[in-house]
């Protein structure tokens, strides 16, 4: 018989341990999110080569704002949140210029390079059109399609309802559909 | 619900790893080009991103954030000491602002520095009072309560023992 597996602590328990002091309990949450938040931004549209700055900043506002976390939504959703406000910031900072490029970095190392370049650019289109979206639209479709997030938690985390979360999914499908293919 | 809704629910959970494809669902995919785009849109954003960003440095990125939220905490804590200081000083002009008209001598000859207060009883501007400590404040509040104490002259026992035209003689000394 083996040994029951132990339950990952909550982050609401590493949340309340950092502010007690713990340190390794705010490295265990920038552990288990940050890369999350990286991926949410570069794919709302942050330029790859900024993507690790934006993730310091998005985590930084969110340890300095701990106390307004409401915990009845997920603290990825929270940090998506964070993440979202930051970029709006960002392409204001710009004047509406999108931050979507492509680099080096984006493309993934394939040995089909026709496959490749389309596999590019179809990502391109996506990130374009989710930077595009609505803000409540691009973060229900990120927490759906990225984390798999049900629709009774996006609605606690983004302060809406499920029912409307449902419908800002749909249109964003269908926005993106039309855009994609 | 229809079978294009329950696929289009479960799609996430599919494109995740979470869950697999049933024989129907495929099919139904298969014959449905309107779940097929997107079950390829939702498979596509699931990925977006991956070969971007491995995993960070928990321990540098948690480091960098500390020393920054420290530094902040620190900024925040002069700040606070700031406004604590300037809030102390508009009160202690406030106070001196209330007190002078009082304690000031009916006559224009009292001592009272003319940066302090004016004889009609106006505050004057004071911004070298807003950086100084509470002790120095409640210094200067001191020495005029003290430079008050010239009015005190006025009541002198020595003075009844003057005449009218004495007491004018003295009142144009100090008139100059």
């Amino acid at each position: 018989m083996s040994a029951p597996t132990p339950q990952p602590i909550a982050d609401h328990d590493l949340v309340r341990a950092y502010r007690e002091g713990d340190e390794q309990a705010a490295t265990e949450l920038v552990r288990r999110h940050a890369a999350a938040v990286g991926r949410f931004l570069y794919s709302a549209g942050a330029a790859p080569g900024e993507v690790d700055d934006l993730v310091q900043e998005t985590l930084f506002r969110a340890f300095r704002a701990l106390d307004r976390w409401r915990r009845q939504g997920a603290f990825r959703s929270w940090l998506f949140s964070i993440s979202s406000n930051l970029l709006k910031d960002e392409f204001r900072k710009r004047k509406g210029r999108q931050m979507v490029s492509i680099e080096d970095r984006d493309i993934p190392d394939r040995s089909d390079p026709a496959g490749e370049l389309a596999a590019t650019e179809a990502e391109t289109r996506l990130r374009e059109g989710l930077s595009r979206l609505p803000r409540l639209q691009r973060e229900v479709f990120l927490l759906r399609a990225q984390e798999g997030t049900e629709y009774q938690q996006i609605a606690l985390a983004l302060g809406t309802t499920p029912g409307a979360a449902r419908v800002h999914y749909h249109h964003a499908v269908r926005r993106l559909k039309e855009l994609v293919s | 619900m229809t079978q294009c809704e329950r696929l289009s629910d479960r799609m996430p959970d599919v494109a995740l790893g979470r869950s697999v494809w049933g024989p129907d669902e495929r099919q139904h995919l298969d014959a449905c080009p309107d779940c097929l785009a997107e079950w390829k849109l939702i498979e596509m954003a699931s990925r977006l991103g991956t070969s971007l960003t491995g995993s960070p440095d928990a321990e540098a990125v948690t480091a960098s954030l500390l020393t920054r939220l420290a530094a902040e905490r620190r900024n925040v804590s002069v700040v606070h000491r700031r406004w604590l200081a300037a809030g102390l000083a508009a009160a202690a002009v406030a106070i001196i602002a209330v007190r002078v008209p009082h304690s000031a001598p009916p006559g224009p000859a009292a001592p009272v520095p003319s940066s302090v207060a004016t004889t009609s009883g106006q505050a004057l501007p004071l911004p070298e009072l807003e950086d100084l400590p509470v002790s120095e404040l409640q210094s200067i509040l001191g020495a005029l309560d003290d430079s008050s104490g010239v009015s005190r002259a006025f009541d002198d026992p020595a003075l009844d023992d003057f005449d009218n035209h004495d007491l004018e003689r003295a009142l144009g000394a100090w008139e100059g």
